[in-house]
């Protein structure tokens, strides 16, 4: 198992977000948060990789606690925004240096990563172009970037699809599955449920901040299938 | 990652940020940075300590008592700068930490190492400034070596404090600043009304630890609010927005004090008061020349004849009415939102009027300072001053309703009668003081200031 949630609540002003949630992911695994608007699935991801403080529960990603030793948690994953959140300050080409500094990546897998990815997300032109000269779309294939970036366990996504033309979004589709294959555990939000048919393994349903429901995707289309009808 | 690789990732940070802040500033200054004018200054510099070097001497006893009293008074000197802390904290968080910090937090580097950093550089460069200014001061006058160094480690050791009950102090509630900036001050006054140094330095510590506890206890910090105050300061928004047009952050993130009063902006009339404060930064340069040629027509002219401002001044009043006008009739010739939405009429136009009336006090420091040059009475020229502030800000009311009703094509019928009226009567009070009270008349049966025009009757 790779990443272990266990009755994780979360409150925000006093009123409760998440209650007792449990998820676990396996290596080589698309686990969908889904669920309504309100639901907690975006106050789960932030929670999950440390944005956000808990109100009790354990999360683990390996063997790493995020109670022990944040900064090593935090090196064991990567983490797509919903928002697109870069630095003012740099450049396209400085955001994926910073990122490499930062998950010390190798100079090679680096330099062969970065030249794959801005040719595939057609953002080679825009390498020393700073956030506010970007686009809204181009601001989220250059976080989507970053981090594809290091090899890390565990890849959190929130919205992925969001903002990214059909290419890219077809393009970062395929990329997930190729991590996917090679063990990676991704986890994802979204409201499009044919991307987590087509993508996801899993998934975990959340309603009202408590688990609803969770299993293998196949039950997810029998449970939509059923409320349709 | 170790600290270390933190670390440097935290200086590739700040120096890019350096450099782009470089660009942005040579961007809105439309400068290049000249080694040339460096190599002067520097020149200059020097001459200028010489000389300065040279004119200390004479002051000599003035910095041998100077000492004396410092020293008398070095004691207050830590819970003084602490208490500043405390009011400071009101309002800067003394770390920039901005959203930049922020996100990085958010990749593999720990918050309180960041936060560490920013200390170690916020508190260095202060203390560096510190040395190098009381070095100076050190070189220059006859303060001695051993003053200068004990001030320096009494100001560092404090400065070391400080900087930490700020940022602490910053997020805490706001009665909690003002208790201990109000204790603080007690315990100076205190310490200063009984002479006691023993009494002082206990009193220093019992607010120390008060303020220590404080720290801990309510220390709460809201990472979006300390990152959004710090982004408009770090990187001078408004400054670049203003001159750049780059939007380096949301224009939201000003300050936070903005945001806070965001949703009052949705009033018709705040939302008026930033058209009209933008629509006058575009008209500036128009504005500016106008009311520089009105001025001049004031001062020069009566400057070579006396008798000439009797004219001058009603004519300058007349310019500004006529230029504040147009520049309003401009708003409406570019294709804004308003030609689509229904807005209030005439509270756009006062509001127009609002914000040109304070340029007045110019013309009429303008009018005290050449009555004052001709020799006229104090009570002469201020009641002058008054009637063509007052008669102006009148006439551009009235000017601009006209206006607006043109704008709109209804039909009304000019106050032109009125206006000369007006201007004929402000000459004579430039004239003859006392002839105020025509123009009092004149306001009383015109309907005052509340000045409504007349409609055309249509059959």
């Amino acid at each position: 198992m790779v990443l272990r949630v266990e009755n994780c609540s979360v409150e925000i002003g006093g009123n409760p977000i998440l209650q007792h949630v449990n998820l676990q992911a396996w290596p080589g695994e698309i686990l969908a948060l889904v669920g309504h608007n309100g639901a907690g699935k975006s106050t789960l991801m932030k929670t999950m990789i440390g944005m956000r403080g808990k109100l009790s529960g354990l999360i683990k990603i390996q063997q790493e606690s995020m109670d022990d030793h944040l900064k090593n948690y935090k090196r064991l994953f990567s983490y797509i925004p919903e928002e697109p959140l870069l630095f003012s300050e740099l450049t396209t080409r400085q955001h994926f240096d910073l990122y490499r500094r930062s998950y010390s990546i190798d100079e090679d897998i680096f330099a062969a990563r970065v030249d794959r990815y801005m040719d595939a997300f057609e953002i080679t032109d825009k390498k020393d172009d700073y956030p506010e000269a970007l686009s809204k779309g181009m601001r989220q294939k250059v976080q989507t970037i970053c981090a594809l970036l290091p090899d890390v366990p565990v890849l959190f996504i929130d919205e992925p699809f969001m903002g990214l033309d059909v290419y890219a979004g077809q393009y970062l589709e395929e990329e997930l599955i190729r991590r996917k294959e090679q063990g990676m555990t991704i986890i994802l939000t979204t409201h499009q449920l044919d991307k987590v048919k087509a993508l996801a393994d899993t998934y975990v349903m959340l309603k009202n901040g408590s688990v609803s429901s969770s299993g293998p995707v196949e039950s997810f289309e029998r449970l939509e299938r059923r409320e349709h009808k | 990652m170790n600290r270390s690789e933190s670390w440097q990732v935290f200086r590739v940070l700040k120096r890019s940020r350096r450099q782009k802040k470089m660009l942005l500033y040579r961007k809105s200054f439309h400068t290049l940075y000249d080694p040339v004018v460096f190599l002067y200054a520097g020149v200059m510099a020097v001459i200028l300590f010489f000389i300065s070097l040279d004119w200390l001497k004479d002051f000599t006893p003035f910095f041998q008592t100077l000492e004396k009293r410092a020293l008398m008074y070095l004691p207050f000197l830590p819970l003084a700068v602490w208490v500043r802390a405390c009011m400071a904290a009101f309002k800067d968080s003394s770390l920039p930490f901005t959203s930049s910090e922020l996100h990085l937090s958010l990749l593999p580097h720990s918050r309180r190492d960041i936060l560490f950093y920013l200390y170690r550089e916020k508190a260095g460069k202060t203390l560096l400034l510190a040395a190098v200014l009381l070095s100076s001061a050190g070189c220059l006058t006859p303060l001695s070596s051993a003053f200068i160094l004990l001030f320096l480690i009494v100001y560092g050791v404090s400065l070391l404090f400080e900087v930490w009950i700020q940022w602490r102090l910053y997020s805490t509630p706001w009665y909690i600043k003002l208790v201990l900036a109000a204790a603080g001050g007690m315990v100076i006054t205190a310490g200063y009304t009984a002479g006691s140094f023993l009494g002082l330095v206990i009193g220093t510590l019992v607010w120390a630890a008060a303020a220590s506890s404080a720290c801990f206890y309510y220390y709460e910090p809201s990472w979006g609010r300390i990152a959004e105050r710090n982004d408009a300061k770090v990187w001078n928004l408004w400054l670049v927005n203003q001159v750049t047009n780059v939007a380096v952050k949301p224009p939201r993130r000003f300050t936070a004090a903005v945001q806070r009063r965001r949703s009052s902006w949705f009033y018709p009339k705040r939302l008026y008061d930033r058209i009209w404060l933008s629509h006058g930064k575009e008209s500036y340069n128009y504005l500016i020349s106008s009311l520089t040629a009105g001025v001049l027509i004031i001062v020069v002219v009566p400057l070579q004849v006396d008798w000439m401002i009797f004219l001058t001044v009603p004519l300058a009043a007349f310019i500004f009415v006529e230029v504040s006008t147009s520049i309003f009739h401009n708003f409406f010739k570019q294709p804004t939102v308003f030609r689509f939405i229904p807005v209030e009429d005439e509270q756009l136009a006062l509001t127009y009027v609002k914000w040109m009336n304070p340029l007045l006090v110019i013309y009429g420091c303008a009018v005290m300072v050449i009555q004052g040059m001709l020799g006229f009475s104090l009570v002469s020229s201020c009641i002058q001053a008054l009637a063509i502030a007052c008669w102006t800000g009148y006439d551009l009311k009235g000017s601009v309703l006209e206006e607006m009703k043109k704008v709109n094509e209804e039909s009304f019928y000019p106050a032109s009668w009125n206006r000369l009226a007006g201007y004929v009567f402000t000459a004579a009070v430039m004239v003859y003081p006392p002839s105020v009270l025509l123009l009092i008349v004149f306001f009383l049966t015109r309907g005052g200031f509340r000045l409504n025009i007349r409609r055309k009757r249509t059959l």
